[in-house]
């Protein structure tokens, strides 16, 4: 299993922090590409004139879902020494909500506000001064908050773990829930359009 | 003046006659098309670096490595900010995430620049100012630089990340980000629609 | 042409998950780490033909080191004077090291070499200086007899939770 690269020492630090702006700039061309680097495509998802954001996460997702799940059944990518963050479910929950308002409310998020940044949108600068504002509250609320921060853990939980239930099924499950959810939206987009 | 109304085409060509100009925005390519480009990516971040995507730690290392080196003092006594300050010894551009970033911004800027996108101007609906807007813009942001510290990630690092490694934590942030989006989308619809 | 391009990726994306509903798990059965636990009581139960290795430096290791470990630093370490045939455990501060050290002696043909999870951090956090969380479930109250037990075989120091004992630190997680 010679993947993945870093862990097993193929390189340093140093070439780890050239990919990551190779990496970076091809994940900042295709978000642009889609269209997400433009606030009010963006929220078009929760007003349901516009559902690229769905379709784009959840293409997505399902590609390199399927990717790691082949590259890992075939050797080639050693799928338990990847990364997995940690599972604080309350926490999360909260924190998505949460996320969710200031996202129909700024019509960005962080990553595409980078993108909407070096296409000229000038909202999306001041979004992101919000949210350095906002990362910085909550640095100083941080004592405060640390025992709801670090409550209900669940430890590296996956699905097929804690349904202990076959990865491959779920696996499809998720493909068999993407692609009726693109066909469901696409409904949606032709009834808005009509209207 | 509105600005929001205000174009200046990067490239410079003026409008020829009634809305003819040399370079009209492309159309954005097929969202499933760009979602499995991102999708790749994403794996590509997995398979050469054993992590995925990420954006919202790029902000918490600018802030903390900000508040460490405006005010070391403050920083130290605060457990959040004093963690960033040995992690990356005082250098964001350390960070995996920050530089990261920063080929978004380059990236973003490539693909908008080829499609003649690159606009500078401010995306709202009619019915709000500029002012309008970017006060909307801030508290949304601030409010959405605190769900993603809570969570520990974006829609890029656990949604999109945890989302294809089926993880918990990552599907039920995202199911949430939906929820928390829908809900709110009604008080705040005078800004887009 | 839009229709029928996005029903190819359709047909790709079902095409390739129901081969993985066939397939079952993505997961080869060799694994490449053990966990801290698992360690901890196959160190107790005096298992033959175990070697222990210590990647760090040599303060690192006289400060303290896995009880039977041996230190040879990561950048000296050699695979091909260690015996194919024991099982061997790799340990480094987290598992940054020794799980590079781990697939260079895999890809030497060693078969029972292993890099220890979390490394000396998790070690000490599991094993030497477990601490039993104020919301923990009956059940896990229960087993902690059982980790108090193995905690103090190492001469570590077992610990329940009380609202002054747990160490306030930040750890960074997620992107």
């Amino acid at each position: 299993m010679s993947a993945p690269f870093f862990i097993h020492g193929f390189f340093g630090d140093g070439t780890s922090l050239l990919i990551a702006v190779i990496i970076g700039i091809f994940f900042g061309f295709f978000l642009e590409r889609g269209g997400l680097g433009n606030a009010t495509k963006l929220v078009g998802q929760f007003y349901f004139y516009d559902m690229t954001v769905f379709k784009m996460m959840f293409t997505a997702i399902i590609t390199a879902m399927l990717g790691l799940f082949w590259l890992s059944y075939f050797g080639f990518l050693d799928l338990s020494l990847v990364y997995l963050i940690p599972t604080y479910i309350l926490p999360q929950i909260v924190g998505g909500f949460i996320f969710g308002i200031g996202f129909v409310m700024g019509g960005l998020c962080p990553g595409t506000s980078c993108v909407a940044l070096t296409t000229g949108r000038i909202d999306s600068f001041i979004l992101i001064l919000g949210m350095i504002f906002g990362v910085f509250v909550f640095g100083e609320a941080f004592p405060l908050i640390r025992n709801f921060y670090y409550s209900t853990p669940m430890g590296n939980a996956t699905f097929p773990r804690l349904l202990n239930a076959s990865y491959g099924t779920l696996v499809f499950v998720v493909v068999i829930i993407a692609i009726v959810g693109f066909v469901g939206v696409e409904k949606i987009e032709k009834k808005f359009a009509n209207k | 003046m509105d600005t929001a109304t205000k174009k200046i085409s990067f490239l410079g060509t003026k409008q020829i006659g009634k809305g003819k100009s040399i370079s009209t925005p492309q159309p954005y390519w097929n969202p499933y098309v760009a979602g499995v480009g991102l999708g790749l990516v994403l794996l590509a971040a997995f398979v050469i670096m054993g992590r995925g995507l990420g954006a919202s730690g790029a902000f918490s290392t600018v802030v903390s490595t900000g508040v460490n080196a405006i005010a070391p003092s403050f920083g130290e006594k605060n457990e959040f900010f004093s963690t960033y300050s040995d992690q990356v010894s005082a250098n964001p551009l350390k960070d995996w995430y920050v530089i990261e970033v920063i080929g978004i911004l380059i990236g973003g800027f490539i693909s908008g620049f080829l499609a003649h996108r690159f606009k500078k101007t401010v995306d709202k609906g009619r019915n709000i100012s500029v002012r309008g807007r970017f006060t909307y813009a801030f508290i949304g942001g601030a409010i959405m630089g605190i769900g993603a510290k809570l969570a520990r990630g974006c829609t890029s690092g656990q949604a999109l990340t945890g989302g294809a490694q089926l993880n918990v934590g990552s599907w039920l942030f995202m199911i949430f980000i939906f929820i928390g989006g829908y809900a709110a989308a009604y008080f705040v619809r005078r800004q887009w629609i | 042409m839009k229709l029928t391009q996005n029903k190819i990726l359709a047909g790709s994306a079902i095409i390739l998950s129901v081969f993985a509903v066939i397939a079952g798990s993505p997961f080869s059965s060799k694994k490449s780490y053990i966990n801290p636990e698992q360690f901890a009581d196959t160190l107790i139960s005096k298992k033959q033909n175990l070697t222990v290795v210590d990647l760090r430096d040599k303060k690192d290791y006289n400060d303290y080191h896995i009880p039977s470990a041996i230190n040879v630093n990561a950048t000296r370490i050699d695979p091909s004077t260690f015996d194919q045939k024991n099982m061997i455990v790799l340990y480094s501060g987290r598992d940054n090291i020794s799980k590079t050290i781990q697939y260079k002696f895999e890809k030497e043909g060693f078969k029972k070499a292993y890099f220890l999870n979390g490394g000396i951090d998790d070690w000490m956090n599991k094993i030497i200086f477990p601490v039993l969380l104020k919301n923990s479930s009956e059940a896990e109250k229960k087993n902690f007899e059982n980790i108090e037990r193995r905690s103090m075989y190492f001469g570590g120091q077992p610990e329940r939770e009380d609202e002054n004992s747990v160490k306030k630190i930040y750890r960074r997680e997620g992107c």
